[in-house]
């Protein structure tokens, strides 16, 4: 039999549950190899010792489960607290959450697609006035941008120029 | 008191009952704790779950099993529960250890307890050495195997603890050894023990 064969083998050969051949076998290799006898003994000893902790009957015992079952009963209050505070709360955050998405939700309502539009022509009312007001003071016209962007006249749009010309 | 009477004076509430319960089957669930725990304080805490729990689940123990059974169900229960949730807080508490620079040092406890004997100390490593193999095995091996060779219970009151059929108990305590020898063997050779 091999090392590891005997590995397999040492808890039952300890307590004597292997077939006869095999205890015979086991215990051969066990006279020859030091390794696997030193094994052996460490694997009985640390399982001899697990077996052999116990803990002796303790006298207070009952005393200490009866105190913690009263205790368990008593406090009524506390589990209610315990249960508020684990499904209130979260609830309690969600309920204002959701409060907040939909008053947002009826503010952005507040202003309807009729008012949006009307609010958007004003806006556009004020750009065309302005674009066409913008030209009425002639010095606008000689500004440092035309000057610089423009300065090739032949670039200069033909309603700009016809504007200049009219100025002149 | 028989266990009949134990059972019936416990639905109605009879105090006698439950302490001769508590007394009568002590020894055996701090037992079975301690046999997966490896702690005696965490198996007497956890036993008085049991106890506990016992009491308050009277009602479904429909008397099909022995009573010794129902509560070796019910320790085994509690302390993989025990166990499952100290992993959890061990994460936690390995966190603190190493924000707070690891304060907590197992070589230089050892060193300190000079007083204990050099060999006792090997034999103490021995055991928590078993007791780190048993515990990484699978579950069901691990409980089939502790019930069976610290508990020294037979195949048939294992099968019946766990709901299983008697050969599945067998299948189960043989891979166990197996894998526990193996282990053993690998963890010796990590230690330079051979």
């Amino acid at each position: 039999m091999k090392c590891k064969d005997v590995h397999i083998r040492l808890l039952d050969y300890s307590e004597k549950t292997l077939p006869k051949g095999e205890m015979e076998e086991v215990k051969r290799h066990l006279d020859q190899c030091e390794t696997c006898r030193q094994l052996y003994h460490q694997i009985q000893t640390s399982w001899e010792m697990a077996k052999k902790e116990r803990i002796p009957y303790q006298p207070f015992f009952y005393t200490r489960v009866r105190q913690r079952l009263s205790n368990q009963s008593q406090p009524v209050r506390s589990h209610l607290r315990q249960l508020v505070r684990t499904t209130m709360y979260p609830a309690l955050f969600f309920i204002v959450l959701g409060l907040g998405i939909t008053i947002g939700i009826q503010l952005g309502k507040g202003i309807g697609p009729q008012q949006s539009a009307q609010m958007q022509d004003e806006q556009e009312d004020y750009l065309e006035a302005y674009a066409e007001n913008q030209y009425l003071n002639g010095f606008q016209l000689e500004s440092l941008e035309q000057e610089l962007f423009f300065a090739d006249t032949a670039s200069i749009p033909r309603s700009l120029n016809q504007q200049q010309d009219s100025y002149e | 008191m028989t266990e009949e009477q134990i059972i019936q004076g416990i639905r109605q509430g009879e105090e006698t009952a439950f302490k001769e319960l508590v007394d009568q089957y002590q020894e055996l669930v701090i037992n079975v704790c301690n046999s997966f725990l490896h702690n005696r304080d965490d198996a007497l805490d956890v036993s008085q779950d049991v106890f506990i729990k016992a009491y308050h689940s009277i009602g479904s123990f429909r008397g099909q099993s022995r009573i010794s059974t129902w509560l070796y169900r019910i320790a085994v229960n509690q302390s993989l529960n025990y166990i499952r949730d100290r992993k959890r807080k061990n994460i936690f508490n390995s966190l603190d250890v190493w924000f707070n620079n690891s304060r907590y040092n197992p070589a230089e406890t050892l060193e300190d307890q000079d007083d204990i004997a050099t060999e006792k100390m090997e034999r103490q490593e021995q055991k928590h050495l078993l007791y780190k193999v048993i515990e990484s095995l699978p579950k069901k091996q691990r409980v089939a195997l502790t019930l069976n060779k610290l508990e020294e219970l037979p195949y048939k009151e294992v099968a019946e603890i766990m709901d299983i059929t008697v050969s599945e108990t067998g299948v189960l305590i043989n891979r166990a050894k197996k894998t526990l020898q193996k282990k053993m063997v690998a963890e010796l050779k990590n230690t330079d023990r051979l």
